[in-house]
């Protein structure tokens, strides 16, 4: 009897697995039949009993799955008409959500491509071996040092090095330059990557004598050979030297560094000879390694410090391992969460403000739903008719809101700064999709569900007997509730955009010592095979010069070595006493520029004279210097008259100081500029210049003209971008938090407005609700002013409790952006006490503007009403 | 649209088990475990109803106005708690339409002598 009565309450706790509505109408007499079934079965054993249970089970799975994927159509139909019926409700519902869904959205594809699409097997075993300098970690390890590494064993499986080449690549279509990486055997061994197609390098491909080989990425792959599986074996130009293919990489693979898309590989000892051939030494190389499993970075870093003592004296030097990942996104990490977090706040907002208006909507379809329960419609059927309602909402949100993802994702492109990586890589792909999928259902649960829950405690008995329709107490508290919330959410990413804000100003080149305006750029670099000495350099570009000056609405042409705040720089070291034995060496910016280069740059002669173009070979060498380059070499002194030996590419000689300009500003106008000693083209000739070209005409439109002029003096001589000197100055050197500015701004400018609608209509909403009361007060003497105080204190209220939980919540969630937070502390007082002042004349004004309808309540009419 | 105006070929083929569930209808009204045992006996044990799928059944037969609940208890003494269902006129012209169809079908293998003629006694 007592088994009996335990399977009867085991059959019914299965049946759960079938909707509420289906079990009232059939559970019990299923469960009697199941009985009868079972009291049968048991009379003819225990085999009968286990086969009844076996079918038993396999017809409710079966049963109960398409019973709800029946109640869930019927649920999502019954909610597209509701929505058709509340055409403005939906709109602003869909359109809030496709703010927040596509923020949040693009967000994570950015997330998606820069930091968890690493393509690397096992990336947290690769590392970085650095050099410790007293500036920081660099990359600068000799090829020596890695020659005397590269066999090491112990914790790693395998050392590499690598380092970049951009050679000419002919006969395959346009001439143009590629970008390679000159790599050691064991890179993609150190990586963990393998081609898609033929082989890797391997031990012996870069043995002197070797054949060229390369192993090209699936862009060069797409743009030489039109992805022609045909394509291994085939041989490439560069540099006049053939290379034959040997593997191809996958698209996803960009290299070690990440930064750029790749065209492809070439062997280390490859590139040296190429190098050698040009006359170019190779000084330094970026080395990584592979740790073996289970090695510690601590017990590689104790192998390499001793593999250092090993070392000569010369070559001595510090090193430091670093987690790959670290390198690539160390700087990155951080600034892009708390952007993603500030998507989602938006995100969080908008919910609260749906959940706000769906609250209102659930008030008014109170009696509906009160009479739906009178008629035994059951409180779970009830929250899920609610709740498919609300995702059935998020989902048609959610789709607008990809669209809107997918038309941000070219202007995301173009904005994210160069520092991060992959940025090729975003796009929507299979996870950025599911993402956006969850991400609105869940935006659809979160806000469906407080309305749904509060819907399901409907009275029917008191409701229906209510004459009018009134909030309750407990949906005021949760209006109350989600503005609290709202409030404090913007006010965090407010606080976030402020504090971008105040970095970029901070670091925006008010006054960058030059004007970029009005200019366009292009770098030439001469091959050393058929430009071998400095008279060929110098005739080329004069040349070129003279072409470049004679094109239609070009002003001027300056040449130099390098822009200021451009992030290149070549350097000279100089001896910084007469006297010798007393002086020590000093490297410092030399750029070789032309006569008119000051003046075309707009960078101000303070002292002496720029150089002349009496300033050539053979006469007297002379140079001007910058004012940081006095304060560091001759502080307070005279710099004119004074002379210096200087050695640049190799070569020294002495100048003598004929000029003193202005500094130009490296980075931001209030950091100070580098030493910089500027040296007569003619008399410092190199081999790789930088033409700037005064005009009114923008870079893409004479860029054709520029490259016609290169190539009708030299048609296999590709020259590089041409660009405006604005952009790749003072636009790109706060590229980084111009970017998180204006994502930041933006995103608290969303914040700052939903928050404000969510306010007004809770406060127009109360209003409507109190008009009675409203009318009792006017009647019995309340003036207007009154009235309005009424509410507004009321919101003030509600706008201070969420400012404080704001602030507290900022004060976590800024500490995300620290790592890009220059010239402003995370916790800057005033940024959050103007995020607050922002935040609280918005609500205020928001309130005010909805409370203004309660003075123009007229106390006779609304009495008349009750 | 009301039952009788609806094309009963519209609902085919009927599944194996809706078939026999309306044929179990065919005769007189029927509960839910007498069904189930007339299924089971009417083919051989071919086919075992489980709960599940018979109140599946009658859910959809329900709503699709091919059964209705039958007010008339066949037996005075039955179990209170005994729902009878009854097959309605239109949930007859159903069942014999599948019933001609499953006869074109095997006449069909006659023809092409896939299928022995039966046997007549």
């Amino acid at each position: 009897m007592k088994t009996r009565w335990r399977f009867s309450r085991l059959y019914r706790w299965i049946l759960r697995a079938f909707p509420s509505e289906f079990r009232g109408d059939f559970g019990d007499e299923m469960s009697q039949i199941f009985e009868e079934e079972r009291a049968e079965a048991s009379a003819r054993g225990r085999m009968a009993v286990a086969r009844l249970w076996g079918r038993t089970l396999a017809g409710i799975a079966d049963v109960a799955s398409r019973e709800h994927v029946f109640a869930l159509k019927r649920d999502a139909a019954y909610a597209l008409r509701m929505m058709w019926h509340e055409r403005l409700t939906t709109a602003a519902i869909i359109v809030t959500l496709a703010i927040g869904v596509g923020a949040s959205t693009a967000m994570f594809a950015v997330v998606n491509a820069v930091m968890l699409e690493l393509p690397l097997r096992d990336p947290e075993r690769v590392v970085a071996i650095l050099r410790q300098t007293p500036r920081g970690l660099s990359a600068g390890i000799t090829p020596a040092q890695f020659e005397a590494w590269r066999r090491q064993e112990g914790a790693f499986d395998s050392i590499a090095a690598l380092w970049g080449a951009s050679p000419v690549l002919t006969g395959s279509g346009e001439t143009r330059r590629i970008t390679l990486e000159c790599i050691s055997p064991k890179m993609f061994r150190v990586l963990g990557v393998a081609p898609v197609a033929g082989r890797m390098f391997v031990e012996g491909d870069d043995a002197e004598g070797a054949p060229s080989l390369i192993v090209i990425s699936d862009l060069l792959w797409t743009t030489a050979f039109s992805r022609d599986p045909a394509a291994i074996g085939r041989s490439l130009v560069l540099d006049g030297l053939s290379s034959t293919v040997i593997g191809i990489m996958p698209s996803i693979f960009d290299g070690a560094r990440a930064r750029e898309q790749k065209d492809g590989w070439i062997t280390i000892a490859d590139c040296t000879q190429r190098a050698r051939r040009e006359g170019r030494t190779m000084p330094f190389v970026n080395l990584y390694a592979r740790l073996k499993p289970g090695a510690t970075l601590a017990a590689g870093q104790a192998q390499l410090e001793a593999a250092v003592e090993a070392l000569p004296d010369s070559q001595r030097l510090r090193v430091q391992l670093s987690p790959l990942t670290e390198q690539l996104l160390g700087d990155v990490r951080e600034p892009l969460f708390a952007l993603q977090g500030a998507a989602a706040f938006v995100l969080l907002i908008g919910c609260a403000n749906i959940a706000s208006l769906l609250l209102g909507r659930a008030e008014t379809r109170r009696r509906e739903l009160a009479m739906r329960f009178a008629l035994g419609c059951t409180r779970a059927r009830m929250v899920r008719q609610l709740l498919t309602e609300s995702v059935v909402l998020a989902l048609v949100g959610g789709a607008v809101g990809l669209f809107f993802a997918y038309g941000s994702l070219d202007w995301l492109r173009s904005m994210i700064p160069g520092s991060v990586p992959r940025i090729s890589r975003i796009e929507i792909d299979r996870r950025v999709l599911a993402a956006c999928l969850s991400i609105s259902t869940g935006t659809g649960m979160l806000f469906g569900l407080l309305p749904a829950w509060y819907s399901s405690h409907i009275l029917p008995g008191p409701t229906l007997k209510e004459s009018r329709l009134a909030s309750s107490p407990r949906r005021r508290r949760a209006g109350a509730l989600l503005v609290v919330a709202e409030v404090a959410l913007s006010v965090a990413v407010l606080a976030g955009a402020g504090l971008m804000l105040r970095t970029f100003l901070f670091l925006r080149p008010v006054d960058p010592g030059f004007d970029p305006r009005g200019k366009v750029t292009v770098t030439i670099s001469l091959p050393r095979s058929r430009y071998p000495d400095a008279e060929s350099w110098m005739r080329f570009f004069n040349t070129l010069n003279a072409k470049l000056a004679a094109l239609p609405g070009v002003r001027a042409v300056a040449v130099t070595s390098y822009l200021p705040l451009s992030g290149f720089i070549s350097t000279a070291e100089i001896e910084t006493q007469e006297d010798r034995q007393a002086s020590a060496t000093l490297a410092v910016g030399a750029p070789a520029v032309s006569a008119n280069y000051f003046s075309e740059m707009g960078i101000r002669l303070l002292r002496g004279r720029a150089p002349t173009d009496e300033d050539r070979a053979g006469s007297p060498d002379v140079a001007v210097v910058n004012e940081a380059f006095v304060q560091r070499v001759w502080p307070g002194a005279d710099p004119l008259s004074r002379r210096i030996r200087v050695k640049i590419l190799d070569r020294w000689s002495t100048k003598t100081i004929v000029g003193l300009v202005r500094d130009t500003r490296s980075m931001g106008s209030r950091l100070n500029g580098d030493p910089e000693i500027f040296v007569p083209f003619s008399q410092n000739p190199m081999s790789i210049q930088r033409f700037v070209i005064s005009t009114s005409q923008p870079a893409e439109r004479i860029a054709p003209q520029v490259k016609n002029q290169v190539m009708s003096i030299d048609p296999s001589l590709p020259p590089g971008d041409v660009q405006s000197v604005t952009l790749i100055t003072t636009t790109r050197s706060v590229a980084q938090w111009r970017f998180a500015a204006l994502l930041m701004g933006a995103f608290a400018f969303m914040a700052l407005a939903l928050a404000a609608v969510g306010l007004f209509a809770v406060v127009a909403r109360s209003v409507t609700d109190r008009t009675p009361e409203i009318g009792i007060r006017m009647a019995l003497g309340a003036t207007r002013g009154e009235v309005l105080r009424l509410f507004v204190v009321r919101s003030f209220g509600l706008t201070v409790t969420g400012l404080v939980s704001g602030v507290a919540l900022g004060a976590v969630t800024t500490r995300f952006l620290a790592s890009w937070l220059v010239g402003v502390p995370p916790h800057d007082r005033l940024t959050y006490a103007c995020s607050a002042a922002v935040m609280c004349a918005v609500c205020l004004t928001a309130s005010y503007a909805a409370a203004r309808r309660a003075m123009r309540v007229d106390p006779l009419t609304t009495l008349r009403g009750e | 649209m009301t039952p009788s105006a609806r094309d009963p070929e519209a609902y085919l083929p009927l599944t194996t088990p809706v078939y026999h569930v309306l044929v179990a209808l065919a005769d007189e009204e029927q509960h839910g475990y007498a069904i189930i045992k007339k299924v089971s006996r009417q083919t051989g044990d071919q086919v075992m109803l489980s709960t599940g799928t018979l109140y599946g059944i009658i859910k959809r037969l329900l709503v699709e106005g091919l059964i209705v609940e039958s007010r008339r208890r066949p037996a005075s003494n039955d179990d209170e708690r005994r729902r009878y269902y009854r097959m309605t006129e239109f949930g007859r012209r159903v069942a014999v339409a599948e019933a001609r169809r499953l006869e074109r079908m095997v006449s069909v293998a006659r023809a092409t002598r896939l299928l022995d003629k039966p046997t007549r006694v």
